[in-house]
């Protein structure tokens, strides 16, 4: 740990003159980087006898942020630790009508913050973690990968570039966005204060359900074609046409149900929305997904607009079909 | 049921009944080989489109199923003409579009069953390919079969369309189906599909770029041979 000192001088009424001799920069690009634990310590001489000050003590630097009072003996402020490498600071020390300021910042390694990004990740029901990359980040940077917020919870770290399974998941059905700190430990000669990154989402896929073919037996039909294909056989279902409906969700429907002819079991969108995304805007509005339950279809939007635009109308044209089963 | 026929598969569902005018099978109208997707990646899917002679919009179902031996992620876009496949695989396709046997031509071969409803409509054609399902998967799943012969439904559904603070960008990803290198196995789940999700300027600009439906698709999976 390292002191570095500084004296204020003031002399005359008013005071005519001061002058900040010692530590500090003149400017922020130059100012003094500390480290945690680093001491400055500060005192006054001359002959101004009026009240004497230093301001602008910032908790991001030190461990006190209350302005100082200045004597003739030396009182000191103290570095806090875990703060953001590159932070700047401003003292200012005023006696009477003058007044001069001085720069300090946190010194230290900084981390490499400019990986690649990490995409959105969707993992199959059952999944207890998900795996993420980390690429063109430097090795004396431990990346931090946290739940709720750039200052949550850490679930999973790594030191530098590579794979890293963090072994969190949301539950099923359900997405969470995850953050990504950069920081360089004391080892290392950084300050060990987390830097935001980045953040990904991670989506936890619903349970699934299949069904098999139409079983297994001896006895019932089967259908060749002339070239011995099979045409049908004992252990198929068969796809039966269930309906075909088409229309128009109106500007206030975000769901709407459509009676079919008969019951349905898979939905094909014979139209599909083909440009989701116009000038950065997903286009929600038009973008439809169905459930089919017996004889009624579903059919449903997240939103009748698009971001910050006017509720629109939505037309649909879906296929359905049934699957019989036993 | 007083007269007529009935046919079930083996463990009871029904497959064809002569009584039912709402029992319509689906069967083989048309089929193919597309040519090859080009320009494709993982997480970047590209498309090759399909023109398919007396396709209809309104009734014509889509299957289709890669060719060669890698593992492949695909999804079916219908259109007015046909279809179009995109891939995260630069494979053609085995395809073929399955029609309402109401609409199809009536059998010609002369022998086998042939099932006709009161109206004297043609409800079973023997000379031609059942629709015949192996497995139903709603949400993520799979199903297997010994053999190359498995097509998943041409059905396409969006999950997520993600956004990220420039210079990052979001995902688009959506349900696809995924054959293994045997092609034994399909699956169904959600899958990164474009790389060319929303880059926002802004905080306010990330929510409007993004979408999300949590909700499960469903898809049909058909054995059938090569085309």
């Amino acid at each position: 740990m390292a002191n570095y000192n500084v004296t204020i001088s003031a002399s005359g009424s008013g005071p005519s003159f001061m002058l900040w001799q010692g530590s500090g920069g003149t400017s922020s690009g130059a100012a003094l980087a500390l480290l945690a634990g680093d001491t400055v310590s500060f005192k006054k001489i001359g002959t101004y006898s009026g009240s004497f000050v230093i301001s602008g003590f910032n908790t991001g630097l030190w461990t006190s942020g209350s302005n100082l009072t200045l004597t003739t003996s030396y009182q000191s402020r103290t570095v806090k630790s875990g703060g953001t490498v590159g932070f700047v600071d401003a003292l200012t020390a005023t006696a009477g009508n003058k007044s001069q300021t001085r720069y300090f910042k946190v010194g230290g390694v900084e981390p490499d913050l400019t990986i690649t990004d990490i995409e959105d990740i969707s993992r199959e029901n059952g999944s207890t973690n998900h795996a993420i990359t980390i690429a063109e980040g430097t090795s004396t940077t431990e990346y931090d990968i946290r739940t709720s917020s750039y200052t949550g919870s850490v679930v999973g770290t790594r030191s530098g570039n590579g794979a890293l399974t963090v072994s969190n998941i949301p539950s099923a059905g359900n997405s969470r966005d995850y953050y990504v700190t950069g920081r360089v430990t004391a080892a290392n000669g950084g300050s060990n204060s987390a830097s935001s990154i980045l953040s990904y989402s991670v989506t936890h896929q619903s349970p699934g359900a299949t069904t098999g073919d139409g079983g297994t037996g001896t006895y019932g039909i089967q259908v060749l074609a002339s070239n011995g294909d099979i045409v049908l056989d004992v252990s198929d279902r068969v796809v039966v046409f269930a309906d075909y409906v088409s229309g128009t969700l109106s500007t206030s429907e975000t769901s709407k149900n459509v009676t079919l002819a008969r019951a349905g079991t898979a939905v094909i969108d014979m139209e599909p929305i083909t440009t989701p995304i116009i000038s950065g805007v997903a286009q929600r509005h038009k973008i439809l997904h169905t459930s089919v339950s017996g004889t009624t279809l579903t059919i449903q939007r997240t939103s009748t607009s698009s971001g910050g635009g006017s509720a629109q109308t939505a037309p649909y044209k879906f296929l359905v079909v049934f699957d019989p089963e036993a | 049921m007083g007269y007529g026929f009935q046919a079930f598969s083996a463990n009871g569902a029904k497959q064809l009944d002569s009584d039912d005018s709402t029992h319509i099978l689906y069967q083989k109208h048309a089929s193919g080989t597309s040519n090859a997707v080009s320009g494709a990646a993982s997480q970047n899917f590209k498309s090759i489109a399909v023109t398919v002679s007396g396709f209809s919009a309104v009734e014509d179902l889509i299957f289709i199923q890669p060719t060669g031996s890698a593992t492949v992620q695909a999804y079916v876009m219908p259109g007015s003409n046909g279809f179009t496949i995109f891939s995260d695989t630069n494979v053609t396709f085995y395809w073929y579009v399955m029609k309402k046997v109401t609409s199809l031509s009536d059998p010609t071969s002369g022998y086998g069953i042939v099932l006709y409803n009161a109206a004297g409509d043609v409800t079973f054609n023997p000379d031609i390919l059942a629709a015949r399902i192996k497995g139903r998967i709603t949400g993520s799943g799979a199903v297997a079969l010994s053999g190359k012969s498995l097509y998943g439904l041409g059905t396409f559904k969006y999950f997520r369309i993600s956004a990220s603070l420039t210079p990052h960008r979001g995902v688009i990803q959506a349900w696809v189906h995924i054959w293994n290198a045997a092609r034994d196995q399909v699956a169904f789940g959600i899958r990164t599909v474009s790389p060319n999700g929303v880059q926002a300027s802004s905080e306010s600009g990330l929510d409007d770029g993004l979408y999300i439906d949590t909700s499960n698709a469903t898809t049909l999976i058909l054995e059938a041979p090569d085309p």
